[in-house]
């Protein structure tokens, strides 16, 4: 393919400088602004962020699946090295459940509620490896006990609703990883499922990165499963990144203010129950964020210089907090 | 799954027997009398009282309803007042003439519904979609004799190329009954159609904006296969649940177009009994109609579960 190839540097996903916005009767409304976020072979990165921050549009447009009415307005994405935006969409459909797999948060609305699973699970093959369907089911049932599914063979011919939560969510990551895609985008995978069922499936996709050098984005509201599963993190705010780094350093050391309202709102990764402190106010409409840090209303610590756009500040190396004051939080803390 | 078939099965019964007691008193409540359309405007009154003596109904209305109810349970349907022919077995020579109207009439309005509704929910907001919804609302607007009598005008009358009317049994001359049925199933069947459309549509699309076709994009799947293999089973079990709806209505139409056409079906025999107040011929032909049409939704409903296997195959 004759797509501009920037020279591989060893990443699997790279967005560079990527705005999305959706066109709406009062006019374009920009819900992912301006991201940057790359993810290296074999590595797990989070993105976390209230709802509505734009994680799910983000990587959808990775996928070249946005919704009707969105458009990016700018920015590359890269898939080792292949450039995904401004091409076609035949392109896009060939990379598409082949190097890049989609595991979204409903398993049991995301499977056909009319087909077997096994065919399901096998299809990604039928489509990308033109092989029969005879050998797509077997395939299946071996990925099916891939994914610690018992008695593969039976349930390859069973319908999604007589799986488990858990075993629906084992099926999509078994379809997922038929083809052996590069990368892995897993959309709040875990969000439907019991704390138990969801530490197997978290456990599932760990070994499938050690074992395969699958990189995976996994896309979150817990901070809990971040720490458990990433190795970095990306803190998405109302469409834009507002901290970045490895997970040790974004829970021991958060320098943006919006992070550290994350953490002290969560009580399992920071300290008890008495310390919990939910952030006050909304997250603002995308049509409605305050001039320069969108964060501001909200922020305990915003003030004048807070009204221009901030600056990306390095904490350590790799741990980049757009915050003005993020030097001065650090001191505090 | 034969669960589900026994009950409906089940519900037959005591539908009927509600549909019956409707029917009966609905046909006794209108004004009008069965004496005087027999006997003509100038009868005499005793002519009228010696009319309504001999055919039981100056007794109450319940006592006339058990009667026919006990002899309809035996298979008799009674005799009509206008020209004493048995209605039973009038009734089953007819039902051939007016099931095969129906059959094809809603067969083409499903060969024009299915791909059309496919096309315009696909299509959404696009142009094929607000023509294709146009004519379905102009579809829905026309009466059906209306384009009866169009089609009769330009294919009977400015070319003569079809039958303006007129009935061959099929296995007399399947070729003769099939160019008869033409114009007949094809009014009755477009304007059918209409709503037919309009549901496989909406069923459409919200199938389309369904979290399994997004899977199916995810998966690099081309759009014929997310429609063909994704879309369109999921859309057609609620259409068949809706759509055997639309199979009652269109009885509605077979009077009408069965009169136009002279064709010597029920819905004509519903027409001539509403006309001469022929209770036995009414009741009779009404109450097939309902059998039919209650058959007619068991059985869509029962392709409607068969194609889903959340009815055939049990939980987890
Ligand atoms: N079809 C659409 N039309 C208009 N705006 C949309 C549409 N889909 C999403 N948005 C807007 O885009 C923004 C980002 O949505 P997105 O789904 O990416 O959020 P998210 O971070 O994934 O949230 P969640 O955690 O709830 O999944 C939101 O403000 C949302 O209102
Ligand atoms: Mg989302």
């Amino acid at each position: 393919m004759s797509q501009p190839k920037q020279p591989f540097d060893g990443l699997t996903l790279d967005i560079k400088h990527l705005s999305i916005a959706f066109q709406t009767r009062q006019g374009s409304v920009t819900v992912v602004d301006d991201i940057s976020l790359n993810i290296g072979k074999g590595e797990i990165v989070g993105v976390i962020g209230e709802s509505g921050s734009g994680k799910t549009i983000a990587s959808l447009a990775v996928l070249g699946m946005l919704p009707r009415g969105a458009r990016v307005l700018e920015g590359t994405v890269h898939l080792s090295g292949d450039s995904l935006l401004d091409q076609p969409e035949s392109y896009q459909r060939a990379i598409r459940g082949d190097r890049v797999a989609l595991i979204p948060q409903d398993a049991l609305r995301a499977l056909n509620p009319t087909l077997q699973v096994g065919l399901q699970v096998g299809e990604p093959l039928t489509l990308h490896r033109g092989i029969s369907w005879t050998t797509a089911r077997k395939k299946a049932v071996e990925l099916l006990r891939s994914v610690e599914l018992r008695d593969p063979e039976q349930r390859a011919d069973e319908y999604p609703h007589q799986f488990s939560g858990g075993m629906q969510q084992r099926a999509m990551i078994a379809m997922g990883l038929s083809t052996e895609p590069e990368l892995l985008i897993a959309d709040e995978p875990t969000t439907a499922l019991d704390v138990t069922v969801q530490a197997q499936v978290l456990d599932l996709l760990r070994n499938i990165r050690d074992t395969h050098g699958t990189s995976i984005l996994f896309i979150t509201h817990d901070l809990g499963v971040v720490a458990t599963l990433c190795d970095r993190v990306y803190v998405m705010y109302s469409g834009a990144i507002v901290e970045e780094g490895p997970v040790e350093q974004i829970f021991s050391n958060p320098s943006h203010p919006y992070t550290r309202g994350l953490l002290d709102a969560t009580p399992r990764v920071h300290g008890t129950l008495t310390g919990l402190k939910p952030i006050p106010g909304q997250i603002p409409l995308p049509d409605a964020r305050p001039v320069g840090c969108r964060f501001s209303d909200r922020c305990a610590f915003a003030g004048a210089e807070c009204r221009q756009t901030p600056p990306a500040v390095t904490v350590q190396e790799g741990h980049v907090a757009y915050c003005v004051k993020a030097l001065e939080l650090e001191l505090e803390a | 799954m034969l669960r589900l078939i026994f009950t409906r099965l089940a519900l037959f019964v005591p539908t009927l027997f509600a549909a019956s007691v409707i029917l009966f008193i609905v046909i006794n409540v209108v004004p009008g009398s069965a004496a005087r359309s027999a006997l003509g405007v100038d009868a005499t009154p005793q002519a009228i009282m010696r009319f309504e003596a001999l055919n039981g109904l100056d007794r109450p209305l319940a006592v006339q309803y058990t009667e026919w109810l006990g002899k309809a349970l035996r298979g008799d349907l009674g005799t009509s007042f206008q020209n004493r022919v048995a209605v039973a077995p009038d009734i089953l020579k007819r039902l051939p003439v007016t099931l095969e109207l129906a059959v094809l009439a809603f067969l083409i309005a499903n060969l024009i519904a299915l791909p059309l509704g496919a096309i315009a929910a696909f299509r959404h907001r696009k142009a094929a979609d607000v023509i294709i919804s146009a004519l379905a609302t102009i579809l829905g607007a026309i009466p059906n004799f209306w384009l009866a009598t169009l089609f009769v005008l330009l294919f009977s009358l400015t070319w003569p190329i079809l039958p303006a009317g007129g009935y061959t049994p099929f296995f007399e001359n399947p070729t003769r009954n099939i160019v008869q049925m033409i114009l007949p199933s094809l009014s009755l069947g477009l304007v059918s159609s209409s709503l037919l459309l309009r549901i496989m549509r909406t069923t459409m699309l919200e199938v389309l904006n369904s979290a399994y076709i997004r899977t199916a994009h995810a998966k690099g799947a081309p759009e014929s296969v997310v429609l063909r293999r994704h879309a369109l089973r999921n859309a057609l079990i609620p259409f068949f649940t809706v759509g055997a709806v639309e199979f009652g209505f269109l009885f509605g139409g077979v009077v009408v177009i069965e009169d136009i056409f002279r064709l010597p079906g029920i819905g004509s025999l519903v027409l001539v009994g509403i006309i001469n107040r022929d209770y036995p011929v009414l009741l009779g032909a009404s109450l097939v109609i309902t059998v039919v049409v209650l058959s007619a939704n068991m059985i869509v409903d029962t392709i409607a579960m068969m194609l889903d296997p959340r009815h055939t195959r049990g939980g987890a």
